[in-house]
């Protein structure tokens, strides 16, 4: 079964409480994949290359017509946020090449803002904004596999100029994680809500299922008829589709044949 | 009312931003480069962001004011040419029909701040223009909806104030008027409401405020005195259409000074054939979506809506109202 959400993590320090939090268990060592609940988690490496590559590794292990959302949790540094605070990146700067892309803001979190995704750690904090070091290639690689709406940022500040990233030690990781649980949940149902609400409009119909199962189409007719079982049931007439369907020795009927039938009764039932 | 604001980095220090911005204080700011970085985007769900579109504030650069197609508006048959203009892209509207849904990728409303360069331009067409031109917003928007936070309408009547031989339709579902009535009424500004019959309106015309009160701004704005338009348009054929439309007609005119009412115009539902099918595949459920259509001239229209209906309720409508202020939309 393919999972709904894929969530990328840069460390497996940061990988180990959400493991826990999330319920899931270790299907691969290398690249490091866990699974359970409908999740997916991915190892990815420090970088937003190789934020990248565990995007498309993902991608490729999945089937090409799976919606999945996609969601990168980590530290992050800030100038001025509160060691612990949680945000929810609404812009992401590629530092290296001044490049910006937007996540889309329909999560309901309110602390969100600026991340800037840097090639070596920030220990300056020259702006005010959050620095991490996967997010940027994290978000290009996943908006070419799904809706951009569907690819969202999590990070928990970690360090900022009153208490630098030389502090940050395994214990402390694990307690910002820890700190922050209730927020984690809600960003990954939240998104899995959202990509409930997309996937509505791309599920096919049980009966087009079937006619695909037992009837040659041509890469056209199976549009057509895609569509003309999605007709039936936006009328609320699916029963007499059933009973068209039924009445149909389908093995015996061309593809031309069924959308010409399929289409005269929507045209008398109308 | 916004998840977000964007703001294009040229127009942060502007005074209108600031304006805006203190109209909706709270809200997370983003600033932006160019507001196509954002809105024009591939692979953007406009019906997901339809749910919690974000506000973009920009610059609007390149041809600011442009001609209507043939047959738009009500300066067929006159001299006069008309014109339409844009200061907003999307309504805060979510009505089915509307092909805003498939013209655009982002659900999000870009508002135009650069208000001067639209008036400079307005200004320009005028001068070129014969009287009796038309200038019409609300093309790719509702004008007014947004009013208490764009100002929109506070900053372009005075521009028509100072050419009374030219027009401007305002055109609406909105019920926000308040500026309009303290603001002396322009012979030349025409408030065009859209109507649909109350059962079709339910339907398809999510957060549109209802018909009563929409009426209810009506006839406030003609008693007031300003010319007020109507606007039955998209007219989507079913069942019992005639019915329908003979009591939204009676409802109407029976609250307005018909003999005042500048104009009214007919149109039918169609949409360009690649816009209808993005909002099929937005909203495949959608039974208006389902029906059968027919494909003419790169125009999808519904197969029931042929035959006579259009001329069947331009009958009814020219028993309320004269020939000379009645009008098919094209």
């Amino acid at each position: 079964m393919e999972p709904e959400l894929n969530l990328v993590i840069a460390h497996k320090l940061e990988a180990k409480p959400l493991v826990a939090l999330l319920d899931m268990r270790q299907i691969t060592k290398q690249p490091p994949i866990y699974r359970g609940g409908g999740l997916r988690l991915i190892v990815s490496g420090q970088g937003r290359h190789w934020a990248q590559e565990a995007v498309n590794f993902l991608a490729q292990q999945s089937h090409i017509s799976s919606v999945q959302a996609w969601l990168n949790i980590g530290i992050a540094g800030h100038q001025t946020l509160e060691l612990g605070q949680p945000l929810l990146a609404n812009k992401i700067v590629n530092r290296s090449s001044g490049e910006a892309v937007y996540p889309a803001p329909l999560l309901a979190m309110k602390q969100v803002g600026e991340l800037h995704t840097v090639d070596e750690p920030e220990s300056g904090y020259p702006q005010n904004v959050a620095y991490d070091m996967e997010a940027f290639g994290f978000f290009k690689a996943a908006c070419k596999h799904t809706s951009l709406e569907l690819v969202q940022s999590l990070k928990i500040i970690s360090d900022n100029l009153a208490h630098g990233a030389d502090k940050i030690t395994p214990d402390k990781v694990l307690e910002l994680f820890h700190d922050n649980t209730d927020v984690i949940k809600t960003v990954v149902a939240d998104l899995r809500s959202l990509r409930g609400r997309f996937i509505e409009t791309r599920l096919d119909t049980p009966e087009f299922a079937r006619i695909s199962a037992l009837v040659h189409l041509t890469a056209t007719q199976r549009v057509q008829v895609r569509r003309l079982c999605q007709r039936y049931h936006a009328f609320g007439i699916q029963e007499q589709l059933a009973e068209l369907l039924g009445s149909k020795a389908l093995q015996a009927v061309s593809g031309r044949e069924l959308v010409r039938s399929l289409r005269q009764l929507l045209l008398e039932l109308e | 009312m916004f998840s977000s604001i964007y703001i294009e980095e040229a127009v942060r220090d502007s005074e209108r931003v600031e304006a805006i911005l203190r109209r909706v204080p709270g809200i997370p700011q983003i600033a932006i480069q160019q507001y196509g970085e954002v809105f024009n985007r591939a692979g953007q769900n406009f019906r997901l962001q339809k749910q919690q579109p974000a506000l973009i504030l920009a610059h609007k650069s390149g041809r600011r004011v442009l001609p209507t197609p043939e047959g738009y508006g009500f300066e067929s048959g006159s001299t006069g040419k008309g014109f339409y203009f844009s200061h907003m892209l999307n309504c805060v509207y979510d009505c089915r029909y509307c092909f805003l849904q498939g013209m655009f990728r982002s659900a999000n409303y870009v508002l135009f701040i650069n208000f001067e360069d639209f008036e400079q331009d307005i200004e320009a067409t005028i001068a070129e223009s014969s009287a009796d031109s038309v200038f019409y917003s609300g093309y790719d928007c509702d004008s007014l909806a947004l009013e208490p936070i764009s100002a929109f309408c506070e900053y372009f009547l005075p521009c028509f104030q100072r050419h009374p031989e030219h027009f401007l339709e305002i055109r609406t579902k909105s019920t926000q008027i308040r500026f309009l009535l303290e603001h002396e009424p322009l012979a030349n500004c025409v408030i065009a409401m859209s109507f649909s019959p109350q059962i079709q309106s339910e339907r398809w015309e999510h957060q549109v405020p209802s018909i009563a009160k929409r009426l209810e701004a009506l006839v406030r704005l003609q008693n007031a005195g300003w010319p007020v338009a109507l606007r039955f348009e998209p007219v989507i054929a079913q069942t019992n259409t005639l019915s329908l439309y003979k009591e939204l007609f009676e409802i109407v005119f029976a609250q307005l000074q018909t003999e005042r009412v500048h104009s009214v115009s007919l149109g039918e539902f169609r949409l360009p054939v690649d816009y209808y099918k993005k909002i099929v595949k937005l909203y495949p459920e959608e039974p208006l979506l389902a029906r059968e259509t027919r494909l003419e001239d790169g125009m999808i229209s519904l197969v029931q809506q042929q035959g006579s209906l259009l001329q069947d309720l331009e009958t009814m409508l020219l028993a309320y109202v004269a020939p000379e202020s009645y009008y098919r939309c094209a």
